[in-house]
């Protein structure tokens, strides 16, 4: 095939595309593209504009107290390996069994942070239950016992918990890491992973939306090309080929759709900021915060009317 | 020949109507999993404290995780009304590994320090036995505790003795987060009497929550909620009737595609009203017989969305280790499908109205 034929052709298709989508917006058939994707369009974008949870930790902003946590695996950058084991606190005649967390560490890395004791120098630190301390009779050295190997130790300090903690630099076995983070990167990391839930479920409910939807945009782009039909029959008649109206019909029928969904998209977003500047007088609501999956979501119409285009265009413009 | 137009209809087109049922059934289920999850968000502390009735009295504060009441306070309240019986709980967060789980105090006296019941679901959900160990970290005192498994109780809360709780949440005895008094309607009127709510103030309901002014706080403002969340929310600003009605409306708008469904059905039933029409079938009886044609078609559809709700789990949330389903009322689910059932069916009488026109 030549290129002048080609590019003849392609004028061909796209002067049949432009009348047929002039044809289509003049006779309103535009609206009905609107009404076909308005809901899965308006509900993705409120939805996935909720105020962003983080800044509920606000209160916790200035907070730089420091949480250890006990993990099974090595999961940030300040984690120490440590085991917890069952052992023996022994001092002068009395002596218990306790369970002990060791921790394989420099002290004052710990013991600073956790408030337990300043400016700690040594090499190896123990922290005694309180209960457990005033029970021994608030000795200033323990001995450990520990699979029949004991060590004795200064007691460093004392604290609410119901656990022997040991630190000492160098730790033979371990089955965890015990991390430290600061109370606001919890808050902020389980208010982080309630949004992320939230929004997977958002997703998974919008995805099955616009799928139910996907044979009500089916038949609003049928009654569209229907609508068009003698249209392209009259170009049909002026020389145009049968397949080359099809494809101008589906990529009107394309067209259309993403109209729509710009359209309904910008309603949307109106809509959301309406809204909270008008709920903004009846209480104190934090801003909308649109998600990125927004645009992955449309797309994703985008692509499922895209879909239902041709089949659409099939039945209703095609003649022998 | 109206009920003959109407099984026509029915025989002729049976994948049309099936088609119909599937999507519509498939718009309700939506719609009721979305009201449901919003509901169950509203009563999350309702379900994750494992309270269903009762007054509850707490104080002011984001969460009942965190406020905290004083039993002495509330015992010299109350301590002149019989016929109540008053529990109280102290709740706190605790951290296992990256997770945040519920702690709540328990009477039963026989457990060791160190002991806790698991939640059953928990246990399952985190697969943890008796007998098995973890440490818990406390956000409030920022140290590690060691707990032990030592039984189970119901839900997705754990539970250990009253003295090991307070250790975790950081405060000293005699200091709860939320008390359940239980007693007859009288003698429950009686206790929010003493609490100085005005009797006009509220309506008595299964589950009521008293919100006390925060201890040594200098507002002694004291409000009732419904639920123990709406409790709670209050405090964002956010009031469960707002969040019901954006629930409502996201249910609404996701059913609105049922009127270009009914448009469509009509459209294909063309032939079938024409020819009725030409048999001297009057327009009024034609429009009857779309009415109809849309009623048990949504009706079908509705009672398929139900089932759908029923036996497919996929829309749930987990919120403090306890996985949220949705829980729709009645009225609502009622909403639903009288919503769905009118948009259809206007949608199919208009575009009957149109074909016969």
């Amino acid at each position: 095939m030549s290129d002048s034929l080609k590019g003849t052709r392609f004028s061909e298709f796209l002067v049949t595309t432009e009348t047929l989508l002039q044809l289509a917006v003049r006779k309103g058939l535009y609206t009905i593209t609107l009404l076909s994707v308005l809901a899965p369009v308006l509900l993705t974008i409120v939805l996935f504009s909720i105020p962003d949870f983080e800044g509920l930790s606000y209160f916790y902003a200035k907070d730089g107290r420091v949480v250890p946590l006990f993990f099974s695996i090595n999961n940030g950058e300040k984690c120490y390996p440590a085991v917890v084991a069952d052992g023996f606190l022994v001092t002068g005649n009395s002596g218990l069994k306790t369970h002990i967390l060791i921790v394989g560490s420099e002290p004052s890395r710990l013991l600073e942070p956790l408030g337990l004791a300043r400016q700690y120098q040594y090499s190896i630190a123990v922290i005694l239950p309180r209960d457990v301390y005033m029970r021994l009779g608030k000795p200033w050295a323990v001995t450990v016992l520990l699979d029949q190997v004991s060590r004795n130790y200064t007691v460093t300090g004392i604290w609410s918990s119901n656990i022997v903690l040991i630190i000492e630099q160098s730790l033979r076995d371990h089955d965890g890491y015990v991390c430290l983070f600061s109370r606001r990167d919890i808050m902020l990391s389980a208010l982080k992973d309630m949004e992320m839930d939230l929004l997977d479920t958002a997703t998974l409910w919008i995805l099955l939306l616009s799928l139910v939807y996907l044979p009500i945009i089916y038949a609003a782009q049928r009654r569209i090309a229907e609508s068009i039909r003698v249209d392209a029959r009259v170009a049909f008649e002026a020389g145009a080929s049968n397949r080359g109206i099809l494809i101008s019909t589906s990529v009107t029928l394309i067209v259309l759709h993403i109209i729509g969904i710009i359209h309904a998209c910008t309603l949307g977003v109106v809509l959301v900021y309406t809204a909270w500047s008008l709920l903004g007088y009846v209480m104190p609501l934090p801003p909308p915060s649109p998600r990125t999956s927004i645009a992955q979501l449309l797309i994703a119409q985008i692509v499922l009317g895209a879909l239902t285009a041709y089949p659409a265009s099939r039945g209703a413009v095609e003649w022998r | 020949m109206a009920l003959v137009a109407l099984h026509t209809a029915l025989a002729v087109k049976p994948h049309l109507i099936a088609y119909c049922i599937l999507v519509l059934s498939v718009l309700g289920w939506l719609s009721l999993a979305a009201l449901g999850l919003v509901n169950s968000l509203l009563q999350l502390y309702d379900g994750v404290l494992g309270v269903k009735e009762g007054l509850v009295v707490s104080s002011q504060g984001f969460s009942p995780l965190t406020a905290l009441i004083s039993r002495s306070e509330i015992e010299q309240k109350i301590s002149n009304i019989s016929d109540i019986t008053v529990d109280y709980y102290l709740v706190t967060p605790i951290l296992v590994g990256g997770k945040v789980l519920v702690l709540r105090s328990t009477n039963a006296g026989t457990m060791g320090s160190d002991c806790v019941l698991i939640g059953d679901s928990l246990a399952y959900e985190l697969g943890v036995h008796i007998g098995d160990h973890a440490l818990a970290s406390s956000v409030f005192t920022g140290e590690v505790y060691y707990l032990e498994i030592c039984g189970y109780t119901s839900g997705y809360i754990l539970e250990a003795p009253y003295d090991l709780v307070a250790r975790l949440r950081g405060v000293a005895p005699g200091y709860y987060s939320y008390a359940v008094v239980r007693g007859s309607g009288q003698a429950l009127e009686k206790v929010l009497e003493v609490l100085n709510i005005k009797p006009s103030e509220y309506r008595l309901t299964r589950l009521v929550v008293a919100i006390l002014p925060r201890i040594g706080g200098n507002r002694t403002r004291s409000m009732v909620y419904h639920a123990i969340t709406e409790a709670y929310i209050a405090n964002f600003g956010l009031q469960r009737d707002y969040i019901e009605y954006f629930a409502l409306a996201v249910a609404t708008a996701s059913t609105l595609g049922s009127v270009m469904l009914g448009l469509d059905s009509a459209r294909r039933l063309k032939s079938v009203f024409r020819n009725f029409t030409l048999m001297g079938l009057s327009k009024r009886k034609l429009l009857l017989v779309a009415v109809a044609l849309g009623v048990v078609t949504g009706l079908v559809g509705f009672l398929l969305s139900i089932l759908l709700y029923n036996y497919v789990d996929i829309f749930t949330l987990r919120v403090l280790g306890f996985t949220i389903k949705p829980s729709t009322m009645r009225s609502q689910a009622l909403a639903v499908f009288l919503v769905l059932l009118a948009l259809y069916v206007s949608g199919l009488t208009i575009g009957a109205y149109h074909e016969v026109e």
